[in-house]
């Protein structure tokens, strides 16, 4: 970053428009006692009164607008909102507009997706393996385990199948909530033959919510690596059930969904670092250690904010000993709406 | 399909380079009670404020009824459709109900006031709850339970769509709050949304449909109706344990005795009090315990009846000095009321002390042997010259550490955790202990039973100003007190 070598432009205005201020008072007490001695009070009356409007509106049309769009662009700086940036209330001059309008059009959060797309194929595949051969190889256990009459493998086997072809095709689509929730199952099952018992999964939904709302689009690979999340570093640590709870929720405009595990929960300050980190939108997460934890989390909550804004995301709510809820904030987005 | 009527999302407030609210976010669908349980009263009255009216916020977004009412980038400065119901009622008192709900309305657009209109008007509303109140009396003569009705009348009708209930149980007797609940779920039928603020979790599992954590500005948990337990809440909240000596005082002499006590609202009191006994009496309506109160402080003459402190009858014309017979009384939220700001802490601590020793100039040596007495119990802050940096718990240990060193015979306490978060109750309930423990008698006079079960021996229960025939020890509770569950 290049480092300042002289005073801003901004800065620079705000001096000429202090000496003007300057200025003015000084010409508006030489006027005060002019005008007390020769007696033309109306005058004095009327410039004061122009002096006043000047000054309103110098607060209301310059100051406070100033302020607010230098607030949100140091919240663009440190992170906290990324389209936010674009759509300021009053820009500084036309040129600017223009030019903020053509950043937003060269970005168009373009790279930034696929960026975060990748990373998330990375999370779920961990290795280059080839898929076709996967699936065939896959495939041909199954076939060998129906023959051999063990069931067991077959199902396994199947499941293992169904999961890598649902993650690892058309990652660009919407996915249909229902197809999400269906990969998490498969998920799950291939995780019970792991752990048996001890992984349960389920579904809730208000008695009075529309079953439409499992066809609400979201973006592919949303629920699971947060399942994942919960499974690995929430279930696994702990002793006894583990179970791991979707929750679905919609009003005319938002999707909520709940993802809850009864797990061994988080520290309070990790919590807190999480949640702040999940406030905004940015890249710098891939390049930083996996050990750091929460890279699903914030993987799948940029990939939110980028395709729908910085209104949508992910937010936790967890204690050490309590579980864990993780809070998926999308848009409503119905087939008939498209 | 459920619709919200307020989303706060991310919203951090920072005040004075202290961060109040730190990236809160909740949501409350229409005609939906949603409870907040504030575990350290941090950040609960800035949360007010903000929901109130559209102040500046550091970041997040706020939507109310669906619309994008504030946000990081621009405050409005506008009001919400949103009311505030608490302690404090918002009615002019020296106006009539009628006028409270009709006039000062902003649907109220008349020049000329027609008295019959506003009359029958009210009285429909009044009607439609099934609720008998006079609507020409002047609110100023009203009770807090009908203040509090009145208030709710008054803002559905204002066009209010959120009400936010501030800690009813601290004035709202359990008789009282089980009324006013029937009319929260009456108007959640009509749509209208409420934020139940509240201290104590079993109030709140009664009547919300969710419940939110708060703790130190953030929001920890939102726990839904159907995981409703004790066990769910258990990793956030501190456990406090009793330990009776009920038992063994049943030998003990009575300390304070009340002898056929008749007052205004009091018919014929009798109870008894030991040494290091801690008993309560729990007012089924709020009307009796107010009465004690005024006798103790010597503002209400009893019509009849005795009160004896250790054995000896007190005459009323002596009851302005009961302090002097070792009677001392601690009010609701007793550290506006009891302790002097300017002042350093050991003068708050030593204030009594002059009563005690029977002479006006305490020597220097008194003083210091005092402060090294106390400086284990308070730690630095007894060398405080003023209070005016102390925090609450700090100032609640000196209201009772002064009553320590005074050692009176009995402790009256109006309402202990009134107003307390989670912490300070801790803090209370052990302050208790330390007075339980110097052989002083306690008696807490409640209309909510909740946290006094972690220190009392014995409950009394008073209703319509007479008390039940049998005590219940703590562990014999009727199924009816709230707050009681094994």
């Amino acid at each position: 970053m290049n480092l300042k070598k002289s005073f801003y432009l901004m800065d620079r205005i705000f001096l000429l428009f202090m000496l003007m201020v300057i200025l003015l008072m000084a010409l508006f007490f030489y006027v005060i006692s002019l005008a007390l001695n020769q007696g033309i009070s109306l005058f004095l009356l009327l410039f004061t009164f122009l002096i006043t409007i000047v000054f309103y509106l110098s607060y209301r049309w310059i100051y406070i607008p100033y302020k607010e769009s230098n607030k949100v662009l140091r919240l663009f700086a440190d992170g906290y909102i990324f389209k936010g940036v674009f759509d300021l209330r009053v820009h500084f001059n036309h040129e600017s507009f223009l030019a903020m309008q053509k950043f937003k059009e060269i970005i168009d959060t373009k790279e930034l997706i696929e960026g975060s797309k990748k990373h998330a194929e990375y999370l779920a595949l961990q290795n280059q393996i080839n898929p076709h051969f996967l699936y065939n190889t896959l495939e041909g256990i199954r076939s060998e385990a129906i023959i051999e009459g063990v069931e067991s493998i077959a199902n396994m086997t199947e499941a293992l199948e169904t999961f890598f072809r649902y993650t690892i095709s058309d990652m660009d689509k919407l996915a249909t909530l229902e197809e999400e929730i269906s990969n998490v199952e498969n998920y799950c099952t291939i995780q019970r033959f792991r752990f048996g018992e001890k992984i349960n999964f389920k579904i809730e939904c208000p008695e009075d919510q529309d079953r439409e709302v499992f066809q609400a689009k979201i973006p592919k690979l949303t629920l699971q690596p947060i399942v994942e999340n919960a499974v690995f570093h929430g279930i696994e640590p702990k002793m006894g059930e583990g179970i791991v709870t979707l929750k679905v929720l919609a009003t005319p405009r938002r999707l909520l969904i709940t993802i809850s595990d009864n797990g061994v929960g988080m520290e309070e300050e990790h919590v807190h670092l999480l949640n702040d980190k999940l406030k905004g939108a940015s890249l710098t997460y891939i390049k930083k250690d996996k050990k750091t934890g929460g890279i699903a989390l914030l993987n799948v909550n940029n990939r939110i904010k980028l395709l729908f804004g910085d209104e949508y995301g992910i937010y936790l709510y967890s204690k050490a000993g309590a579980g864990t809820d993780v809070e998926i904030t999308l848009p409503l987005i119905l087939e008939e709406k498209r | 399909m459920k619709e919200e009527i307020l989303r706060i999302a991310n919203v951090t407030r920072i005040l004075d380079g202290i961060t109040y609210l730190d990236n809160i976010n909740f949501n409350i669908f229409k005609g939906e009670i949603m409870g907040l349980i504030p575990l350290d009263n941090h950040g609960k009255s800035q949360l007010i404020e903000l929901i109130l009216q559209n102040v500046s916020i550091h970041f997040g977004r706020i939507y109310f009824d669906d619309q994008l009412v504030n946000y990081y980038e621009h405050s409005s400065m506008t009001k919400n459709r949103v009311y505030l119901i608490d302690k404090e009622t918002n009615l002019i008192q020296d106006l009539r109900v009628m006028d409270n709900i009709c006039v000062l309305n902003h649907t109220f657009h008349d020049y000329i006031i027609r008295d019959k209109r506003l009359q029958k008007k009210t009285d429909e509303l009044l009607k439609q709850l099934g609720i008998e109140i006079d609507t020409e009396q002047y609110v100023s003569e009203l009770s807090l339970i009908e203040k509090a009705i009145i208030e709710l009348i008054r803002a559905v009708a204002n066009g209010a769509q959120l009400i936010i209930l501030n800690e009813l149980s601290n004035f709202l007797s359990i008789e009282e709050l089980s009324f006013f609940q029937k009319l929260l779920l009456y108007y959640t039928k009509q749509r209208i949304s409420f934020l139940y603020m509240v201290n104590h979790h079993e109030e709140a599992f009664k009547i919300c449909h969710r419940v939110a954590l708060l703790e130190k500005g953030r929001i920890i948990k939102i726990i839904q109706e159907k995981d409703y337990s004790e066990a769910s809440l258990r990793p956030y909240i501190l456990s406090f344990t009793h330990h009776s000596v009920a038992d063994e005082q049943n030998n003990q002499a009575g300390i304070l005795k009340y002898q056929n006590l008749c007052a205004e609202n009091l018919k014929k009191i009798n109870f008894l009090v030991k040494k290091g006994e801690c008993l309560t009496i729990l007012d089924m309506n709020n009307r009796g315990i107010q009465d004690i109160a005024e006798i103790i402080n010597g503002f209400l003459p009893p019509v009849s009846g005795k009160i004896l402190v250790g054995g000896k009858e007190i005459p009323w014309a002596k009851e302005r000095n009961l302090l002097l017979n070792g009677v001392a009384y601690i009010p609701e939220n007793p550290v506006p009321k009891t302790l002097f700001y300017d002042i350093s802490y050991l003068e708050n601590l030593t204030f009594l002390i002059d009563r005690k020793l029977k002479r006006s100039i305490i020597g220097k040596k008194v003083l210091r042997s005092i402060k090294e007495e106390y400086r284990a119990l308070a730690g630095a802050e007894i060398e405080a010259t003023d209070l005016w940096r102390l925090e609450m718990k700090s100032l609640y240990n000196l209201v009772y550490f002064r009553l320590l060193l005074y050692k009176p015979k009995v402790v009256f306490i109006m309402q202990p955790f009134s107003q307390a978060d989670m912490y300070l109750r801790g803090r209370i309930i052990e302050l208790i202990k330390m007075l339980k423990e110097k052989e002083i008698a306690v008696v807490i006079l409640a209309v909510s039973i909740s946290d006094t079960l972690k220190v009392t021996d014995r409950l009394l229960i008073m209703e319509d100003g007479k008390l039940a025939p049998s005590s219940h020890q703590f562990k014999d509770l009727p199924s009816f007190v709230p707050g009681y569950q094994e």
